[in-house]
C-alpha cells in the first residue's frame, strides 16, 4: 500500500504538470454570417487560441489583471503543489510510526478547494458559449490532466486515511482525514 | 532540511513535466501545418533585407535611398502571383488586397474580391515546391536579390514567417489562408 500511495503521489505531480502546461481550452472565434468576409482581412479570426493555466496567468498579469492572476496562481498551481509536498511528507512521518505535522490534516481539510478553478473554468466555458456569432470554446487536454490530478490526490489521501486507521484504530485525529 | 527537500519533491516532477512538455513541442497545436491537397492563397505580408546587398554594397548605386522590392511566386515554373513594388524599403509590408482604382472606374472591369486578393494559388502539395523571388526594381533592368524554393506542406495557416530565407533576406512573412476563406456574402462560390 505505501508503494500505491507513493505512486499515485507521483503520478499526481506529473498530470498537475500536465495540466498546467498543456492547453486547457481553445478558443474558436466567429463572426456569425460575416465570418467569412472579415477572417479573410482579420487573420486571427481564423487562428484558434489555446490557453494553458500558466499562459493564462503570465497573460492576466501582463494585461495588469494581478488580483485575478494571483487568485488563479494560488489555487491552480501554489496550493495543489503545497499540497502534494505536505501529503509526501505527511506519508513518510506516518511510515516511519511519527506523528506528521499540522499543515497535513490542514492539507486534508483545505482538499476541497482544489476544484475551485476547475469550477472557475466550467463556468468561463458556459459564459462563452453564449457569446453571439457563434464563438466556441473547446476544452482541452490540460483540463483533464489537471482534474485527474486533482482526484489522483484524493485518492491518496483516502488511502492514506485507511493505511493509516488500520495502523492506529484508536487514534481519533484518524477520522476525517480526506476532509 | 531533510523535510524541506522532501516537501519539494512533488513540486520537482511537476516542474519537470512542465519544461519536458515546453521543449517537446506538443504545444504546436495551433499552428498545425496545412493539409495537402487542399487550395490555399498563399500572398507576401512582408520582407525584410539587410543594410546592403549581398557583396555588401549599398542598394541604390546613385544615393544611398534602400530598394524597391517586389516578389514573384513561381509554381510548377508558371509564374502565378507578382506583388507591387514597395519603394526605398528595407521592410516592405503588402496589404491583403490590392487594386488599381483606375482600372475599376476608367475601365469598368467587374470587381470581385478574388481578383484583388494579393497573393497566388496554388495547391499544397509535397512534389511541387513554391519558388519566392525577391527583386529589387530598377530604371533599366530589374536586380535579383535572392530566390528561393518553400515546401508547402510546411506552411502554417495565417501567417509564416521564413527567416533567413537567402543571403541579404532576413525574413519573409506569408499570408496562407484556404479557399473557404473566401467571402460568400456576395454571391462568391466557396469550394
Amino acid at each position: 500500500m505505501p508503494l500505491l500511495i507513493r505512486f499515485l503521489l507521483g503520478i499526481s505531480a506529473v498530470l498537475l504538470g500536465l495540466g498546467l502546461s498543456l492547453p486547457v481550452m481553445k478558443v474558436i472565434p466567429r463572426l456569425g454570417p460575416f465570418h467569412d468576409y472579415f477572417s479573410f482581412f482579420l487573420k486571427d479570426l481564423n487562428s484558434p487560441q489555446s490557453f494553458s493555466l500558466l499562459e493564462g496567468i503570465r497573460t492576466l498579469t501582463g494585461e495588469g489583471h494581478y488580483f485575478i492572476a494571483v487568485i488563479i496562481l494560488i489555487f491552480s498551481v501554489i496550493f495543489p503543489l503545497w499540497k502534494l509536498g505536505v501529503l509526501w511528507v505527511g506519508f513518510s512521518d506516518l511510515i516511519q510510526q511519527k506523528r506528521p505535522g499540522r499543515a497535513f490534516y490542514l492539507a486534508e481539510k483545505l482538499g476541497k478547494y482544489s476544484m475551485v478553478d476547475v469550477f472557475v473554468i466550467a463556468l468561463l466555458v458556459v459564459s462563452i458559449k453564449g457569446l453571439p456569432g457563434g464563438s466556441r470554446v473547446v476544452l482541452q487536454s490540460g483540463l483533464f490532466f489537471f482534474a485527474l490530478s486533482v482526484l489522483t490526490v484524493m485518492l491518496a489521501s483516502w488511502l492514506i486515511e485507511k493505511t493509516w486507521s488500520s495502523q492506529s484504530p484508536n487514534s481519533d485525529e484518524s477520522t476525517n482525514l480526506s476532509g | 532540511m531533510k523535510k524541506v527537500i522532501k516537501f519539494l519533491i512533488p513540486a520537482l516532477v511537476a516542474a519537470v513535466t512542465v519544461y519536458l512538455v515546453g521543449v517537446s513541442g506538443v504545444r504546436e497545436e495551433d499552428s498545425a501545418t496545412v493539409p495537402t491537397e487542399q487550395d490555399y492563397y498563399v500572398g507576401v505580408q512582408l520582407v525584410e533585407v539587410t543594410a546592403t546587398d549581398k557583396d555588401g554594397e549599398s542598394w541604390d548605386s546613385f544615393n544611398d535611398s534602400g530598394p524597391d522590392l517586389y516578389v514573384v511566386f513561381h509554381w510548377q515554373g508558371v509564374k502565378v502571383f507578382k506583388s507591387s513594388a514597395k519603394e526605398d524599403s528595407l521592410i516592405a509590408h503588402w496589404s491583403e488586397a490590392e487594386f488599381d482604382l483606375r482600372d475599376y472606374a476608367l475601365q469598368g472591369k467587374p470587381t470581385s474580391i478574388d481578383d484583388v486578393i494579393a497573393g497566388a494559388r496554388v495547391r499544397i502539395s509535397e512534389t511541387e515546391p513554391l519558388t519566392i523571388t525577391l527583386y529589387e526594381k530598377d530604371l533599366l533592368k530589374d536586380d535579383l536579390i535572392a530566390s528561393f524554393d518553400i515546401d508547402l506542406t510546411k506552411l502554417t495557416e495565417g501567417t509564416h514567417t521564413i527567416t533567413d530565407p537567402a543571403p541579404s533576406v532576413k525574413r519573409v512573412v506569408l499570408r496562407v489562408l484556404p479557399f473557404s476563406a473566401l467571402p460568400s456574402l456576395f454571391g462568391e462560390k466557396k469550394e
